[in-house]
């Protein structure tokens, strides 16, 4: 697989220093590394090899982690990567599946967690996809934090540390904007 | 909203949190000061947090973990499912819910676990899941669970299986358990895992919640293949859509693997090919976690986890718990191992622990052996030496350490021993190895180096090393580039590397491993060295000359005797190495008899043999630590010694079984190999055509067999047989996927190949042959050495040849001539065992056109076989009719026999060259024509002649004509052209015109960038400033060419250079002794039959002799370069020789003044015959200057003057100034 690191830490350098069209061109990136590393586990695949299709999610991530030892400024831009890609893959995967029980012709997948998640937790991901937008507008800081806690799986802790502020802070962002976005996704229900 | 209004909103809404509810409203009055809209806002928000359910509490990632249980619908309490009534819950895992049932047809309590509908939905996974729970309970073993039935309700799949009374042993991780009790259970664990992975099957999810401990101590494995059906979407039927996104999803989806990812393999972590050590790391997880308490990996997120798991070495556990004995710890930690090979199997763990279990008092004897796979005795001191070098390594200083010894003794042992030491004292240290091979030796230049960096490249630190290769050693990463990944920088390193030599090979790789070794000491382990290429040991002796700057500890191994026989060339580069200190020698013995009795002692704790059997083992294998060990394994595997009730016997008296014990180690394997059932000898005697290392995918296309077969034949013959270990996977380039394996040890890979009949031999070599080059394809050459043997043994010569001359095309561009040389002349050696024909023929053309450059390069030009591989090719291309081959062997004759000052000969080839390039239309081949004629005529001192070929030549050059001069040596028009025509411009009395054509020459060969064309070009520059008479810029440019000759290995020129250097230096008066070096290098000269510039060096031998008082010697010297030029033509200086020997007469005052005015005249005879007025003017101006001592005055000043004042140019140089003196002093 190419490596696109040197222009992948470009724009990483040039995303924790605030541009955010620097992440526009690095979610493609990793995209693509994702696609790549799919289509090579699957000309591999033979009856009797274990497919660890998690893992190729995973092996990304790994991947890129790896590098951050050498070239990345801290591990936590990586996190804030992370919870970026989660968002966008699982936000995608559900507008997907929507699209598909519409009769469009989106990918048909017998279960996904998108799905699970939805139905299991009441988190219609579309909407609250929607919300964070409307609130990344108002304040983008408590956006950011659910997209790492939720998205990444980020604890207060490392929250904090990629967004620069203290520990109370994200707590109290993290509180506000769950409250905010609830009650924003039942306002859409309606 | 406004950011103020939000501002306003978020500051009420976190003060009101902060406090307690029934306080809220009155804060809010206050707050908002009547503000219903903000009231009401913060209040629906406050509303909105206080609402209990859990929203975004659990983040995506846990979210999939936690989500399995729904899609199946759950079963009722007294439901009778076929024969089973439920009875109870008994709870529920990441793998559905478990329940209790009465199974009424066998009046028994079984376990009913139900698995969740979105893992068997897919077919494929649940047949699989299905064969491989059945499997593994059909191994019926006490410590795995028993599983009676998977059957299918409307409810959906069930396991019916055998139920346990007991406890989780997740609960037991937090009791902390006593060492002894976490050693028993491992110990039983890994038997389990022992028996599933000798029956191929592999857990994939050990963790505490899939190990149960009955009330009586029992050990229970469950859920063997359950992993498998959570590959499920991704192994499915439909195919994988474009855009994998949903893919990726759908593969995060099944969630168990989330869910155990703390008990993950680092293989499984990045989705690698999992084989039975994952396992093994993931016990080993779960006993460090039993024994400290913690888990080694644990971090703040899972994708911490993940990345602890992959990337960073777990801390040793007797740091969190002091009570774990070193040897444990050592166990433990080579579970972890990152690497699966380097871990212990199932059956090394379950017996190291046992040993541990049983007998406590032992362990700390053990503690001194390397734990798990083996039991090493003896070898203290060695192993304490190697620790001291590694010490003093870290420390910044680098050494060597040569271990020597016999097969079988235990060398490779010790070694990898070692680094197992290392690695689990959790020392900090870079390793990579790299093996020489028996089948290669000496043929495949850099083999064991290549190998080394290429494990580098694939390491941990991969990534690092492939940035640093980039930049420091760009010449080896192009080299591999096959290996790593492509990139776009490639193209600009490959352009780069075109002025690539071995000395610059040698300074890349020695300052990437500096750069290495300042992360971490680096230790470097080549095995087998007596079967090293040259070029290996070159550069080990380059490295060790660097130690001092690096932390590399660089291990060989090499049998002694076989070094000795084949007088390699290691020999003498480690004594120079040890005489500097830079290498210490370790010399394994034979094991002693209390040694064996140890062995015997560790590998059969508490045994009961009689004494004569330590003592018969000793005696028969007289402590050869191979034999042995295998000896020891033969006699338990032929059940003579076995284990009863705890206690190691012997089945049988030593008397009744000693005749029937092999003589040797070899002996022992043959008889291995007898016991083999027919198709698995087949199957391993193919495998031994291939080599020490072999693919199983080759093995089963040589054989025209099932690839899964082999592959699991190969599977028991390691496992069960011990006869190979596996290595890894890997792909060949046509996709082919197989699995590498290598033989225990090389002597079995001996024995088994050697007992092949010859016909047998050459059949399996042939298929095998044939198979690798389907799987490589195009990219066959990559592997031309190796097709080339087994083509050779298979009595194929057409295609050995043939991949003869692409592996010796490989060494030439390693730049390695000598490994280069060798497989030419083999791939021609096999060609004579085939009948004469055409085809034949041509193949012998081609291999001779390719042994002579790399030839040429090492013996230099002049040399004799150089003449012989070009005339015989030429009578090939001639009697052939291949005009285009003959073009570059003509152009090497001409430079063997230029070289040599044969100049007749010379100028026969280039005249032949000329005719050739005409009647064949190939204008670029005449240009050369023109070119070479020219020189040879300025050596013969036909001046006028040799100027209009040059101009000829040039003019007719054009510059499409280009490339075809990249292929030939010392080609290029634009650097030899201008070069040739200097030397005729300045002897025909143009010296300003002269250093003209040099600059231009030098431009030519920069902006070609074609370092033999620098280094002729700054030789030459040279020459026509020591013509000049400018001895400073002389020596500046024959410096510089030297030094990059040097470089690039082009001996001749560098020899010229060394010559004109220590004229320079003497007649500058700084270097009195360079005379010597000159002398010297005249010397060696002879012997490689480079004469063409001969006469002219030795003048300048003669004028430095004279230069520093020592005109006896000057005088020899010039007599000498005065038959040199009677004998051979080369004529060009012979004027100058003359003159310089008058000059040297008249040092022994008036009575010699007669004889230096005859050699005076006859040096202007022969410039003004030749019409070389640069000559003719020095011969002239010492007859002048004589002649003024004699009263000739007039004479003197007249004849002077009309030589004088012919020469338009270059007044300022010291022939012209000289003369004016002569002519104005008088």
């Amino acid at each position: 697989m190419s490596s696109p690191d040197t222009e992948v830490t470009q724009l990483l350098v040039q995303w924790s220093e605030g541009d955010e069209r620097a992440l526009e061109s690095l979610l493609p990136i990793i995209y693509d590394n994702l696609h790549r590393l799919a289509r090579s586990y699957l000309r591999r695949e033979r009856p009797d090899h274990t497919l660890q299709a998690t893992a190729l999610v995973h092996e990304a991530y790994l991947r890129l982690v790896d590098q951050k030892r050498i070239c990345w400024q801290n591990r936590a831009q990586f996190f804030g990567v992370a919870a970026q890609l989660m968002r966008r893959i699982l936000v995608d995967h559900a507008r997907a599946q929507h699209a598909d029980k519409r009769g469009g012709d989106g990918i048909k997948l017998s279960l996904t967690a998108a799905d699970r998640i939805a139905r299991l937790r009441n988190v219609d991901l579309i909407a609250l996809d929607d919300a964070l937008k409307a609130l990344a507008e108002i304040d983008p800081q408590q956006s950011r934090v659910v997209e790492l806690k939720f998205f990444g799986g980020l604890t207060i802790e490392e929250t904090a540390e990629i967004l620069g502020i203290s520990h109370a802070t994200v707590e109290r962002d993290w509180s506000m904007a769950r409250a905010w976005l609830r009650r924003e996704i039942k306002k859409s229900d309606r | 909203m406004d950011p103020e209004r939000w501002q306003q909103v978020k500051e009420i809404f976190h003060m009101a949190l902060g406090r307690e509810p029934e306080k809220r409203a009155s804060f809010l009055d206050s707050a908002c000061e009547g503000d219903a809209a903000l009231r009401a806002e913060v209040e629906s928000l406050i509303g909105s947090h206080e609402e209990p359910d859990g929203f975004l509490d659990t983040s995506t990632l846990e979210l999939e973990a936690t989500s399995n249980g729904e899609g199946s619908r759950e079963p009722v309490i007294g439901q009778a499912i076929g024969s089973y009534n439920i009875m109870d819950r008994l709870g529920s895992g990441g793998m559905g819910a478990v329940y209790l049932a009465q199974d009424h047809r066998l009046g028994r309590k079984i376990a009913l676990k139900f698995l969740p509908a979105h893992v068997t939905r897919d077919g494929h996974s649940l047949y699989r899941f299905q064969q491989e729970a059945r499997a593994a309970s059909a191994l019926n073993h006490p410590n795995i669970v028993t599983i009676h039935e998977i059957g299918e309700c409307e409810l959906g799949h069930f396991i019916v299986m055998e139920l346990i009374e007991g406890r989780m042993l997740r609960a037991m991780v937090r009791q902390r358990p006593s060492l002894e009790s976490v050693m028993e259970m491992g110990a039983q664990i890994a038997r389990a895992l022992g028996v599933a992975h000798a029956a191929g099957i592999i857990h994939r999810d050990i963790k505490p919640e899939n190990i149960m401990v009955r009330e009586d101590g029992y050990v229970k494995v469950l859920d063997f293949g359950v992993a498998l059906l959570t590959s499920g979407p991704f192994s499915g039927n439909d195919e994988p859509p474009d855009g994998a996104t949903g893919r990726i999803l759908a593969a995060t989806a099944p969630g168990v693997i989330l869910g155990t990812l703390r008990y993950m393999s680092p293989e499984q972590a990045r989705g690698d090919h999992v084989e039975t050590a994952t396992d093994i790391f993931s016990l080993g997880i779960v006993l460090y976690e039993l024994s400290t308490g913690h888990h080694p990996f644990a971090a703040d997120s899972q994708i911490g986890t993940l990345n602890a798991i992959a990337t960073q070495p777990a801390l040793p556990p007797s740091r969190l718990n002091p009570e774990i004995s070193p040897s444990f710890e050592a166990l433990i930690l080579r579970m972890l191992e990152k690497n699966p090979a380097l871990r212990p199997t199932a059956s090394e763990v379950s017996d190291s622990l046992l040993a541990r279990g049983e007998r406590p008092a032992q362990a700390e004897a053990r503690a001194q052996v390397s734990a798990g796979r083996r039991y090493s005795v003896g070898r203290e001191r060695e192993r304490s030496e190697l620790r001291q070098a590694f010490d003093s390594v870290a420390a910044g200083q680098g050494s060597m350490i040569a271990v020597s010894g016999e097969a079988g003794i235990g060398k490779t042992t010790l070694v990898e021993d070692f680094v197992a030491e290392l690695q689990a004292n959790a020392e900090s240290f870079i390793f990579t190895r790299g093996r020489c091979s028996e089948r290669l030796a000496g043929s495949e230049a850099y083999l064991p180096v290549l190998e080394a960096l290429e494990n580098l490249l694939r390491g941990e630190l991969a990534d690092v090393v492939a940035r640093m290769m980039k930049v420091m050693a760009p010449t080896w990463y192009v080299q591999l580039a096959p290996f790593v990944d492509e990139d776009s920088s490639d193209s600009r390193l490959r352009a780069d590397i075109k002025t690539a030599s071995q000395e610059r090979l040698k300074r890349e790789i020695s300052a990437l491993f500096q750069e290495l070794s300042r992360l971490r000491p680096l230790v470097l382990l080549f095995d087998d060295l007596h079967w090293a290429d040259v070029s290996t040991i070159d550069l080990l002796a380059y490295l060790a000359g660097k130690f001092e700057t690096m932390r590399v500890l660089v291990l060989t191994t090499y049998r002694s005797s076989d070094l000795l026989i084949s007088r390699h060339p290691f020999l003498q580069v480690k004594r120079d190495l040890q005489a500097r200190g830079l290498c210490h020698q370790i010399m394994l013995l034979f094991l002693s008899r209390e040694e064996v009795e140890r062995y015997l002692a560790l590998e059969f704790p508490s045994n009961n043999f009689p004494r004569e059997f330590p003592a018969l083992i000793y005696s028969k294998t007289e402590g050869s630590p191979l034999f042995m060990v295998d000896l020891a394994r033969y006699l338990r595997d032929r059940k003579v010694i076995s284990e009863e009730e705890g206690r190691w016997t012997l089945a049988r008296s030593v008397p009744s079984f000693e005749q029937e014990l092999p003589e040797s180690v070899r002996g022992l394997i043959q008889r291995k190999i007898d016991q083999l059932s027919e198709d698995d000898s087949r199957l391993l005697a193919a495998a031994s055509t291939q080599g020490y290392e072999f693919d199983s995918a080759v093995v089963a296309k040589a054989l025209g067999l099932d690839a899964e077969e082999v592959e699991e034949r190969l599977h028991t013959l390691d496992r069960v047989h011990s006869f190979v270990r596996l290595i890894s996977e890997r792909e060949f380039p046509d996709r082919t996927l197989s699995l590498r394996y290598r033989f225990v040890h090389v002597l079995y890979q001996n024995t088994l190949y050697g007992s092949l009949m010859p016909t047998r031999r050459a059949s399996l070599s042939a298929s095998v042959a044939r198979t690798l080059l389907a799987f490589y394809g195009d990219q066959s050459s990559a592997i031309a050495s190796r097709l080339a043997l087994l083509f050779e043994a298979a009595r194929d010569s057409e295609q050995a040849a043939h991949f003869f001359r692409r592996a010796a095309q490989n060494a030439t561009r390693k730049l390695a001539n000598r490994e280069a040389s060798g497989l030419a002349q083999r791939g021609l050696g096999a060609l004579m065992t085939l009948p004469e024909s055409a085809a034949r023929d041509r193949q012998e053309l081609m291999l001779q056109i390719s042994l002579a450059t790399p030839l040429a390069a090492t013996t230099g030009y002049g040399a004799e076989e150089v003449e012989r591989v070009y005339s015989r090719a030429r009578r090939l291309a001639e009697e052939l009719g291949e005009t285009s081959k003959l073009f570059p062997v003509l152009l090497g004759l001409w430079l063997y026999h230029h070289v040599r000052a044969e100049l007749g000969e010379a100028c026969e080839i280039a005249r032949q060259v000329l005719k050739l390039g005409e009647s064949s239309s190939r204008p670029e081949m005449v240009v050369l024509g023109h070119i070479y004629m020219g020189y040879t005529l300025t050596n013969m001192g036909d001046l006028a002649l040799a100027l209009d070929h040059f101009e000829r030549g040039l003019a007719l050059f054009r510059p499409e004509y280009q490339p075809v001069y990249d292929s030939l040596p010392m080609a290029d028009p634009n650097v030899s052209g201008p070069t040739g025509m200097a030397l005729a411009l300045w002897l025909l009395g143009y010296p300003n015109q002269a250093m003209d054509r040099m600059v231009e020459a030098c431009s030519a060969a920069q902006k070609l960038n074609h370092p033999a064309g620098i280094c002729f070009a700054d030789l030459f520059t040279a020459i026509i400033h020591q013509l000049r008479g400018e001895a400073r810029q002389a020596a500046e440019r024959a410096e510089a060419a030297a030094t990059r000759a040097k470089e690039h290995g082009l001996s001749d020129i560098h020899e010229w250079a060394t010559i004109w250097h220590g004229w320079a230096s003497t007649l500058s008066g700084k270097d009195p002794n360079g005379t010597d070096l000159m002398v010297e290098t005249l010397a060696t000269q002879i012997v490689c039959g480079a004469n063409v510039l001969r006469t002219h060096s030795l003048a300048l031998l003669a004028e430095s002799f004279a230069a520093t008082g020592r005109p006896d010697q000057a005088l020899r010297a010039l007599d000498e370069a005065l038959a040199l030029a009677a004998g051979t033509e080369a004529r060009a200086y012979e004027a100058e020789l003359h003159r310089l020997k008058g000059e040297l007469s008249l040092e022994r005052g008036e009575a010699a003044f007669a004889e230096a005015e005859r050699s005076f005249m006859r040096g202007l005879g022969i410039a003004r015959a030749q019409q070389a007025r640069s000559l003719e003017l020095r011969a002239m101006t010492s007859l002048a200057r004589l002649w003024n001592k004699t009263n000739r005055k007039e004479e003197a000043h007249r004849e002077l003057r009309k030589v004088y004042d012919w020469f338009k140019e270059g007044f300022d140089t010291s022939d012209l100034k000289a003369a004016r003196e002569v002519m104005e002093g008088g």
